[in-house]
């Protein structure tokens, strides 16, 4: 399957030459979940603290299908 | 020396010092200035005549040594605004110095000769009145600059012309370790509150003051300890971590993500340019510009968070200090405006006018959608902040902010809660916000109960945005909490480690235990802060606040917000018992 990719903050370094909220396409084998896309970006997994799939706040055991679009957040807030 | 109160009265320009009386000595920061707005403010009063009064009051905590990142002063009284109880707190210098005068709390009433004005020249020898002709019709960049000439390195308090001519959308201003304007007592009119008091500036000169008192040094040290290392080790506020890195506009993106960005009035939860006015495109361009541009900045001597900004202009020269995720938020994404520079422009106007940009940049939005100027018209928007500036009449009408705006362009999208407009988390896809919007004693006010950190920042747990479940009771939690924390003189941003480090929550406790010699552990500080939100709620009753007040605007309950489509689900019921516990044992 082949899904989109989104990271922002302190996660652009993970990706040569993204920027953040710039979108780039991974491949991953069918039935993989958020932390098999995780794992594949060598991100360490507590860098990542938000996921969004599809514009909603997922879990790092939950399936991806084909056409989902991700976005990965490290710790963010303000106010 | 046990603190003081400095009363400051405007109709015989007298300013005397009083003992603090034993029903106000539990409290400082937001705690008292509510203590003393409910007990000398007639809740019927009109906000801009004789009968309100501007209370100044530095947290528990403030101008202690090494107490990280305390800096705030809380400025109270009834809001011109929202026609309530009003705390509207800023950072900057001014909370530090007045602690270390000894004061608890400044209370300035009474209303100057018409037509005089003054700046009151506060130092351990008392208040000097200085006649402020030559400050009147100006704006705060220049006032803190002719004011630092004469008193270098002192905190200066001010209005601009917004607050001169007590438009309902004026903030006060406190000037930065630069001596800019920006860290602003923004919400609710407060400008127009110290307008009417005829006081056009303050300066603080904390040379010779006593100090904080420290009941017990050893227990505040020790938590001191706890929390420093908890905001030093936490992902959010540590060095280098996404608040000192990106600022508070490092939230753009993630509300985008998860569509609740408000965009172009509260018409749609995601705005197309959000990345190029989010955090990580103002890191970008301070790097590139380089200059006099940065991140990281520094609002108050003593922050360990950092999390300001100076935006450069394209030859690196400061345009506005700070461009914050509500600025770049209010008047970009929600005029539908994605040029980073204009609205650092536009950042500079609002802190010069003296106006919030929340407000503002509401405003401008409004304008838009009434047809004043197109939606995304970055020059025309800039422009509007000019009238505000020359009081014209549309400037007058734009300077009371976004209900009588739409009024005047017959508006009928108009996102506000006890008058007062909403900041930038949409309520239809963050349901907790919402109930904070609709039920906080301040009217429409993230600040005031910060839901977004489980409902969307994943900070003390996660919680669905979207789902109504559980809501009234986490928006409350988070309201308590908060009353205490803005009476401690921390920043607000310590929330985020303290609520996921327990020993930063015990920490922040054990501080104002150890400076005060109250018996309060972590298990106090929600019941403390419902005694203030108590004290609030009641004044407002007494103002004819009533349920129905509680309530957020009748579109949100009929229009769909894309992409999630969704609307406001939450049933008056469930807001109603967010406050319900206040008339416990008493007749409602």
């Amino acid at each position: 399957m082949r899904v989109t990719v989104k990271l922002f903050a302190t996660l652009v370094r993970f990706k040569d030459g993204t920027r953040a909220g710039k979108p780039f396409e991974v491949d991953l084998p069918d039935a993989s979940i958020v932390r098999d896309l995780i794992d594949h970006l060598k991100i360490p997994p507590e860098e990542t603290h938000v996921v969004f799939v599809n514009n909603i706040i997922v879990e790092n055991d939950s399936k991806l299908k084909d056409g989902d679009v991700v976005g990965m957040f490290p710790p963010v807030g303000g106010g | 020396m046990a603190r003081k109160i400095l009363r400051i009265n405007m109709s015989t320009l007298k300013a005397a010092y009083e003992d603090v009386p034993e029903k106000w000595a539990r409290w400082a920061g937001r705690g008292l200035t509510s203590a003393i707005t409910c007990d000398e403010v007639d809740p019927l009063c009109h906000p801009l005549g004789p009968n309100n009064k501007l209370v100044i009051a530095p947290g528990w905590v403030t101008g202690t040594p090494a107490a990280p990142s305390s800096g705030r002063t809380s400025f109270g009284g009834k809001s011109p605004l929202t026609g309530g109880i009003k705390e509207s707190n800023a950072g900057g210098l001014s909370g530090q110095m007045i602690a270390k005068l000894g004061l608890g709390a400044i209370i300035i009433e009474g209303t100057p000769a018409k037509g005089k004005w003054y700046t009151l020249v506060v130092s351990k020898d008392g208040v000097k009145f200085e006649d402020a002709a030559d400050l009147l019709g100006k704006g705060m960049y220049e006032v803190d600059e002719v004011l630092w000439k004469k008193y270098p390195k002192t905190a200066v308090i001010g209005i601009g012309q917004a607050g001169e001519m007590k438009l309902s959308n004026a903030g006060i201003s406190v000037n930065d370790p630069e001596n800019k304007p920006g860290r602003y007592a923004g919400r609710g009119g407060m400008g127009a509150v110290m307008g009417a008091r005829g006081v056009k500036a303050m300066v603080i000169i904390d040379t010779g003051g006593p100090g904080v008192d420290i009941v017990d040094k050893e227990l505040f040290k020790q938590g001191r300890r706890k929390l420093t290392e908890s905001i030093q080790e936490h992902g959010l506020t540590k060095k280098a971590g996404g608040l000192n890195a990106f600022g508070t506009a490092v939230l753009v993106n993630i509300l985008n993500e998860a569509g609740g960005l408000p965009t172009r009035n509260f018409s749609a939860g995601q705005f197309e340019g959000a990345a190029k006015i989010s955090g990580e495109a103002m890191a970008e361009l301070c790097e590139k510009r380089g200059g006099e541009g940065m991140m990281g900045h520094g609002c108050h001597p003593g922050c360990i968070i950092k999390c300001s900004n100076i935006i450069p202009d394209e030859n690196g020269n400061a345009v506005a200090s700070c461009v914050e995720y509500e600025t770049t938020w209010a008047l970009g994404a929600n005029c539908g405006i994605d040029e980073l520079d204009y609205i650092a422009k536009m950042t500079r106007e609002c802190n010069d006018i003296g106006l919030d940009t929340i407000e503002a940049g509401n405003t401008v939005a409004i304008a838009m959608e009434g047809g004043l100027l197109k939606f995304g018209d970055a020059e025309g928007a800039l422009a509007t902040f000019d009238e505000i500036r020359k009081g014209t009449p549309l400037g007058r009408i734009l300077g009371q902010g976004v209900e009588a705006t739409a009024k005047a362009f017959g508006v009928s999208r108009v996102p506000v809660v006890k008058h007062q407009s909403m900041p930038a988390y949409e309520p239809r896809a963050v349901k907790g916000i919402g109930v904070t919007y609709a039920t906080t004693p301040m009217g429409a006010d993230h600040t005031a109960g910060y839901t977004i950190a489980p409902e969307i920042a994943g900070v003390s747990g996660k919680l669905d945005p979207l789902s109504n479940e559980g809501k009234a009771e986490l928006s409350l939690t988070f309201q308590a909490a908060t009353a205490f924390i803005d009476s401690t003189g921390y920043c607000l941003f310590i929330a985020f480690p303290i609520l996921d480090i327990a020993k930063g929550w015990e920490g922040m406790a054990e501080s104002v235990a150890g400076v005060t010699g109250q018996n309060i552990t972590g298990a106090d500080v929600v019941p403390i802060g419902k005694e203030v939100l108590k004290m609030e709620r009641l004044f407002n009753e007494r103002a004819g606040f009533t349920a129905e007040d509680d309530r957020p605007p009748e579109f949100m309950l009929n229009e769909a917000l894309p992409p999630h489509n969704v609307k406001w689900t939450i049933t008056n019921e469930q807001l109603d018992s967010v406050f319900a516990w206040v008339h416990d044992g008493h007749a409602a």
